[in-house]
């Protein structure tokens, strides 16, 4: 989450917003790790009141060895309580409760990390596709991530505020005890004091953690100078002495204002020091002439005055902790909103919520075929406030699929076709219009047996970075009955090895498994030990082979071979025709041949279909697909 | 200094003790004056406690004697000012080095650091950048120069100074007044020591390199949140597989770390609760011998100041100094890095019009580093002046490495490259690569403005917004500006404010524009059209070769009916020039290119089954 945003600044302060996420960190800190937040907070507590004890037992410390002076072996049992209460403050108070709270820390974050991170991830794989494409969204689980950290840290917060609350209340105790004049005189002077440590760690806040917008710029500029992407432009066009001025430069300006910065905070950090100084001198005076009536022992004395500064270090303390538990509430408000998003396309994705669970099952076997009518998509506004209507992506698309055709899908880059596929894959729902299977819409069927019915292998297809086996039947974990109990996985994970392996087969990856060490039981990507690097050419056909995992009803292949070498490609291509028998398929390419051997060509233009049917009408035609062929053509004659 | 280079052993750190002295050294001559101020200030702070033990013992005594009548309370008001004062200084004192002084330090130091790195970079030979443990370097020199971390080296080195002269003035002081008070103090400094040789070993355990498990927990929780695989993750149903592993494997993974913090964390409690054994053994032992007559109340006062002053500061010495071993580790990766080598050759034989020789490999050959097999071997040929050659061959057949080190981006292990009859080895590459304009697969989209993306192809000219301008307008970028809210000054990317992010394709034509910018006699375009869609494809290209003219120009492609319209092709396969002819020629050699041409040209081709039977 960025701190440049305004609005991380905007949700910080409010007071009702900080009861409020303490209440929801506290339900669940309640539910999730009672045991070990409760040790949390006996040891602050302890550790609150350990400076108000330790100026108790050192004025009777002082004063007992004072009167012990010289008295011997006899003197010195008069001191031996109070040593060793000494001793045992110490020993309850310090060092040793802060082992104990960090182990105790560590199980309080583990169990929020658990309990909130599945609830996280879990929601994460429930939402819409659409939250993921526009940034707007997206951003809202980018600011959430770590939430069990989130709230740890927030609880934290809260728990040092509360340290630092006791300290400085326990210690106000002792003085009034002596006079209620210096405790009052202390808590006013604690005013400035606080308000300066707040402004202290706001500043460190925004400038030391690099996070302004003028800084990730400066940050920007060093990683392309030192970074290994842009080596080769930085050689061949001679961009390091351009650059390197243009880093200095913004690195000047940065550094003048963080001086000036800097100057004024240490102009107003002087007067609040001097104002602590003065109080505490004038304390000290006040208990000297206080020593001087006899109203107070030497001991008394001592401990006082050295308790003046513990007091005043207590505040500096509670205005720092206070400032980092308003800074951690923007973030806990980020988890609980996305925590409580909808899962459906309801009303924030201003798309009309479903009126009940679907509950349909994919029809099988397929008689009619699937059916787009006049469907319109566009991707959700970002933000409801900004009264910008997206421009719409797909514009009354009309299409039928029939059972086992094969249907190429083509046009210029950004026409719409991905669009449409991923509504043929139920992954996104029409802004308007209807998307059926055999008459029943796509609205009414259960998702997870329309998910198990459509397969797809996607242009920005994802490496699963596990062994090979896993990698391609990502989509058929658990069917390969038990596997030994492992480490690293379930014993019911496996997928059926004859499974994947046909796949494989058919996608061309077997000349790959050949070549891996330990065939599909290799690690590929760089995750697990021992991972293999693929190429680019082999990660695509990994995500084919993928697709051809299951027995769709529905396959899509968009854009797979772009990253294949014209043979590579071509051995594809020749092998899907084997690969669709029986089934209907959807290819999306921009490469015409390929397009040919499809049973009917639809051509996507700005949104719409223009034109379709078998590629010798489409020439014939002489249309839009008539000029992308001449054009594509007339490169091989 | 001998610049170290990578061999296949990782390499060695050099001794702490050399890489602090050389830190130190590289700190004063950064910045001389502040440093020395900032050494010369450390040590006046950790001379006050010491004057604050006297002057509390002074209090003490003075306040005894107030409280039974026999002082005045104004005679003791004097420790009181001399206690301000002396406070009021190290407050000073204390602003002033962090802040003006430490800050600043950091600053230069940092400003320094950060160019040094960035002229290695600059300098270093390319090929170092393709080995995989150059990246470790890179990443710990990286961490290392992140900001902060200077100041915190600074701040442990300031912290073991000024604690180390604490713990040394406050024992001397108390030793003044009774040489015996020196076992208390001897008492409480024993256990830091110890307790940190113990603790050293614990404190790092938890450090380690993640475990698998940890790494496979970490991916899984990518894989259900990314953005890239949340398709996959939907059309293949992956939700609460995964999320099933990744029960599996969390409190496996969360126990383990659980036990080991918890067995750490009571070994060091109980070494804590020994060093506290020392303070309370310290102060015992001066109440005993305030009860046996051999220290006044006074001085008793002053010891349970004393102390506490030295435990702290023995134990946060000891501490530190573990810190600064951790630290320096970095801080000499840091090093490492500053001085590898091998760096790009500074000067040669400057060779005006690369386009109008012509330029010739002979048994060339390029093994990456740490590789096995070379990826190109052994290739001759010539290409004549104003030539246009495409390279052809499938994925991983050598092609772009060929044309890196026909551009002097790799230096060759075997044969050389000639311009005319001088070897590249010899010449000035910037002056090359001043006279040629590349377009790389993977260029690189600078969040800048699409302006300055496009002018950095020429930096002199960045600034000219009528050659930016044509140069988009050649390369296709012109309606991009258009479409744009503020034409070329839009800054392209979402990561800064007011950005916006362009497409693939869009992107492409930015890159393409870029070369546009430079008016080279040598043009190289490296697969730039592999995005594209077939009508921007066709469209760049005949921009393209109205640009090269009668320019030398190399493409690298794998579409054969856009190599096709070159002069010459050469035909790559595995690391090793396979043909080299017209179009015409390669198709009657029936060889490989024949072979791809039948494969591609089949699709499009009214005569398939001929071509077909030909190419197999």
């Amino acid at each position: 989450m960025s701190r440049s945003d305004p609005e991380f600044w905007n949700r910080r302060t409010s007071a009702t917003a900080i009861w409020t996420n303490l209440r929801w960190t506290f339900v669940h800190i309640w539910a999730h790790g009672r045991a070990p937040a409760l040790g949390i907070v006996a040891v602050q507590i302890l550790l609150g009141i350990q400076p108000a004890l330790l100026i108790y037992i050192t004025q009777h410390l002082i004063d007992t060895v004072v009167a012990s002076a010289g008295e011997g072996g006899a003197g010195f049992e008069q001191t031996l309580p109070w040593l060793i209460a000494f001793g045992a403050v110490l020993l309850l108070t310090s060092d040793v409760q802060w082992k104990v709270r960090d182990t105790l820390h560590l199980r309080l974050e583990q169990n929020l990390e658990h309990a909130l991170g599945r609830r996280f991830e879990a929601k994460a794989s429930r939402l819409p596709l659409v939250f993921f494409e526009v940034s707007a969204f997206y951003d809202r689980l980018e600011r959430a991530k770590n939430p069990g950290r989130t709230v740890d840290r927030f609880f934290f917060a809260a728990m040092h505020t509360f340290q630092a609350g006791i300290r400085v209340i326990s210690i106000a105790i002792i003085f009034t005890s002596v006079s209620l004049w210096i405790s009052l005189t202390l808590l006013i002077v604690l005013i400035p004091q606080i308000l300066m440590s707040i402004e202290q760690s706001r500043r460190f806040m925004s400038f030391t953690y690099g996070q302004t917008e003028a800084m990730r710029r400066v940050g920007y500029v060093d990683r392309i100078l030192t970074g290994r992407g842009a080596q080769k432009e930085m050689r061949l066009f001679a961009l390091h002495q351009m650059l390197s001025q243009r880093w200095r430069a913004m690195r000047r300006a940065l550094r003048e204002q963080l001086w000036r910065q800097q100057n004024q905070l240490v102009r107003r950090e002087l007067p609040v020091a001097s104002l602590r100084l003065g109080a505490s001198a004038g304390i000290a005076i006040t208990l000297a002439y206080f020593l001087g009536d006899r109203l107070l022992t030497p001991g008394r004395f001592v401990a006082l005055f050295r308790g003046v500064d513990d007091m005043l270090g207590a505040g500096s303390s509670l205005g720092y902790h206070s400032m980092t538990l308003q800074n951690q509430n923007a973030e806990i408000s980020y988890v609980r909103e996305f925590l409580d998003l909808p899962e459906d396309d309801g009303a924030w994705l201003q798309q009309p919520p479903a009126d009940r669970e679907p509950t349909r099952p994919f029809p099988k076997p397929l008689r009619e075929g699937f059916a787009v009518e006049d469907v319109w998509f566009a991707y959700p506004a970002a933000s409801a406030t900004k009264a910008e209507n997206p421009r719409p992506v797909l514009r009354g698309v009309n299409l039928h699929l029939k059972p086992g055709e094969r249907v190429a899908l083509v046009g210029e880059n950004g026409a719409g076709k991905s669009t449409l596929a991923k509504l043929l894959l139920g992954l996104y729902q029409p802004t308007a219009g209807e998307i059926a299977v055999d008459g029943i819409r796509y609205g009414e069927i259960d998702r997870t047996s329309l998910a198990s019915a459509v397969s797809a292998a996607f242009q920005d297809f994802f490496n699963f970075e596990l062994t090979a086996s896993q990698s391609i039947g990502i989509g058929a974990l658990g069917t390969g009955g038990s596997d030994r109990e492992n480490d690293l996985w379930p014993a019911w994970l496996p997928p059926d090895p004859a499974v994947v392996e046909n796949a494989a087969r058919r996608a061309g990856v077997d000349a790959i498994a050949a070549r891996l060490p330990h065939g599909y039981d290799t690690p590929v990507g760089h995750v697990l030990d021992g991972g293999q690097g693929l190429s680019g050419g082999e990660w695509q056909r990994l995500a084919i082979a993928r697709a051809f995992i299951r027995q769709p009803e529905l396959l899509i292949l968009d854009e797979p071979t772009a990253a294949l070498d014209p043979m590579a490609e071509a051995e594809v291509y020749r092998q899907f025709g084997e690969l669709f028998a029986g089934r209907t398929a959807l290819l999306i390419s921009h490469r015409l041949g390929s397009a040919r051997m499809a049973d009917r060509i639809l051509v996507l233009k700005d949104g719409r279909i223009v034109e379709q049917g078998p590629h010798d009408d489409l020439v014939a035609k002489g249309g839009v697909y008539a000029a992308m062929w001449e054009e594509q053509a007339s490169w091989y004659q | 200094m001998v610049p170290v280079i990578l061999q296949d052993t990782t390499v060695a750190r050099p001794p702490a003790m050399r890489t602090l002295l050389r830190f130190l050294w590289w700190m004063i001559q950064t910045d001389p004056r502040h440093s020395i101020l900032l050494l010369v200030l450390q040590f006046a702070t950790g001379l006050m406690p010491a004057a604050s033990v006297w002057i509390v013992r002074a209090l003490f005594d003075r306040s005894l004697e107030v409280y039974e009548g026999r002082l005045p309370v104004a005679d003791m008001l004097v420790w009181v000012a001399l206690w301000a004062v002396l406070t009021l200084a190290d407050m000073g004192i204390r602003i002033w080095t962090r802040t003006l002084l430490r800050e600043r330090l950091k600053q230069e130091m940092e400003d320094r650091l950060l160019a040094q790195l960035q002229r290695k970079a600059s300098v270093l030979r390319l090929e170092t950048f393709e080995r995989a443990d150059f990246h470790d370097v890179l990443r710990r020199a990286q961490e290392a120069a992140s900001p902060g971390f200077f100041l915190n080296l600074i701040g442990e080195i300031n912290t073991i100074i000024t604690g180390t002269l604490t713990a040394v003035s406050v024992a001397l002081v108390v030793g003044l007044w009774n040489p015996l008070l020196l076992i208390a103090i001897a008492l409480v400094s024993v256990p830091p020591p110890l307790v940190q040789m113990f603790q050293g070993k614990t404190t790092f355990l938890l450090k380690r390199e993640q475990t698998q498990r940890q790494r496979l927990r970490a991916y899984l929780e990518r894989i259900l949140t990314d953005r890239t695989a949340a398709k996959e993750v939907r059309v293949f149903n992956l939700g609460s597989t995964l999320l099933g592993w990744w029960e599996h494997l969390y409190w496996q993974v969360a126990d383990r770390l659980f036990q080991q913090k918890r067995s750490q964390a009571s070994v060091n409690a109980l070494l804590a609760a020994f060093s506290l054994a020392g303070l309370a053994a310290g102060i015992g032992w001066s109440a005993w011998a305030v009860a046996n007559g051999g220290l006044s109340p006074g001085q008793f006062a002053a010891m349970m100041v004393a102390l506490q002053e030295v435990r702290t500061h023995v134990d946060r010495v000891f501490f530190r100094v573990g810190y600064l071993a951790n630290y320096l580790l970095y801080i000499a990766d840091l090093f490492t890095y500053l001085d590898l080598g091998p760096e790009e050759p500074k000067d040669g034989v400057r060779i005006d019009g690369v386009g109008e020789v012509p330029i010739a490999a002979t048994g060339l050959s390029f093994r990456y580093p740490q590789a096995e097999y070379p990826a190109i071997d052994d290739i001759s040929f010539t290409i004549q002046p104003g030539e246009r050659v495409a390279l052809v061959g499938a994925n991983g057949s050598g092609k772009t490495t060929l044309v890196k080190a026909l551009l002097g981006l790799f230096h060759p292990t075997q044969g050389k490259v000639l311009y005319g009859d001088v070897d590249l080895n010899r010449m000035d590459r910037n002056g090359l690569w001043d006279q040629s304009a590349a377009v790389f697969q993977d260029y690189t989209r600078f969040a800048f403005s699409l302006g300055e993306n496009i002018g950095l192809g020429r930096t002199e000219r960045m600034g000219d917004q009528a050659a930016v301008e044509r140069a988009a307008h050649q390369g296709g970028a012109a309606p991009i500006a258009e479409q744009l809210p503020e034409r070329y000054h839009t800054l392209l990317t979402k990561e800064f404010a007011g950005g916006t992010e362009l497409s693939g394709g869009e992107w492409q034509r930015v890159a393409i524009s870029r070369g546009f910018m430079r008016n080279a006699s040598l043009i190289v375009l490296d697969e730039p059209t592999a995005s594209l869609d077939p009508q921007a494809e066709a469209d760049v290209f005949r921009r393209f070769l109205a640009m090269s003219g009668e320019r030398t120009t190399i493409v690298v492609s794998h579409r054969l009916g856009s190599a096709r319209l070159c002069d010459r092709i050469l035909v790559l396969k595995e690391g090793r020039l396979l043909e080299n002819g017209t179009h015409g020629e390669l198709l009657s050699q029936e060889g490989e290119y024949a072979r791809l041409w039948a494969l591609q040209a089949q699709w499009y081709g009214e005569e398939e089954a001929k071509l077909r039977d030909t190419g197999e």
